[in-house]
């Protein structure tokens, strides 16, 4: 729970925009001309901004983590 | 110079389409996500406000069992004294009671015989009745004592255990402060998440759906290309 859940959410959601990747790199085969260097480019752009959702989750699960050392501190 | 064909076009499709459906959710889903955390770590928050309120409680307690012991020490302290300055008058006056009776026994007694065996049997009356007092009040004092050894052990460890629960109560209090201040850092970062992952769903899916409509009309006019007869 928490921030394991938040992980495999990313994790997910960092191999859907590598499938993506993926999926119009292997095009490139059969596609060689600017118009698939201008989809190529949008597609690079959808996974730079990618990031922030990837950095934002990190530290998302890293205060997460921080809330939860606390929290099992028995006294 | 134009070089593609329709199974690259529809690959890209594919992949843009799978997408698509991949991203379909991801804002509601950690949205969701971070009102479950929210709410664990507000239950997390309640817990460790109760342990406080519970160490508080146990402090008044152990206060109150330390002023009661303290106060049943000065009351053995002030029945001791009491009952030490009673014997002493007591064995006082037994030694002078003694002391006539001795002097009664050593005169002639058979002038006075009579007035002077009434006296000595109410002087031998008076005399046991200040040693059975006497008795019985150093028996109560060696009662109090062994109470006061009982008291002072009890205050003692009371003592210990009120030092131990407050050093305890300032390590709930510390908690409970460090957990509402990471509270406050998971609030702010859940916050950012959910908005950056809100504003990339919106943003990728324009693009992609973008991307898939020019597709479309490119495969379409591919399909025209190749449908004409030459």
């Amino acid at each position: 729970m928490g921030a394991e859940d938040i992980r495999k959410d990313l994790d997910e959601f960092q191999a859907s925009v590598k499938r993506l990747g993926s999926g119009v790199n292997r095009a490139s085969v059969l596609w060689k001309d600017a118009k698939f260097q201008e989809l190529s480019g949008a597609v690079r752009r959808i996974a730079n901004m990618s990031r922030d959702v990837i950095v934002s989750g990190e530290e998302c699960c890293r205060s997460i983590d921080r809330f939860e050392s606390i929290a099992q501190e028995k006294y | 110079m134009v070089s593609v064909t329709t199974e690259a076009l529809q690959q890209v499709r594919i992949a843009l389409c799978d997408f698509k459906t991949d991203m379909v959710g991801t804002s509601g889903r950690s949205r969701g996500r971070a009102d479950e955390i929210r709410m664990h770590n507000s239950a997390v928050i309640d817990g460790a406000v109760r342990d406080v309120q519970e160490s508080e409680t146990r402090i008044n307690q152990l206060e109150e069992s330390v002023h009661r012991l303290e106060d049943r020490l000065v009351q053995i302290r002030s029945e001791t004294e009491q009952l030490e300055s009673s014997i002493y008058n007591m064995e006082s006056r037994m030694y002078a009671v003694r002391d006539q009776m001795n002097a009664i026994m050593g005169q002639d007694l058979e002038r006075e015989s009579d007035a002077a065996a009434s006296l000595l049997s109410d002087l031998e009356y008076e005399y046991n009745c200040l040693y059975e007092s006497v008795r019985d009040a150093k028996y109560r004092v060696s009662e109090l004592a062994r109470e006061q050894q009982q008291c002072k052990s009890e205050l003692s460890r009371t003592e210990s255990e009120l030092a131990s629960e407050k050093r305890r109560h300032s390590n709930l209090l510390n908690k409970l402060e460090r957990l509402r201040n990471a509270h406050r850092r998971v609030e702010d970062d859940l916050n950012r998440y959910v908005s950056a992952v809100r504003f990339f769903e919106i943003r990728s899916d324009m693009a992609a759906q973008s991307n898939v409509s020019a597709l479309d009309i490119c495969i379409s006019s591919i399909d025209s290309y190749l449908s004409v007869i030459l």
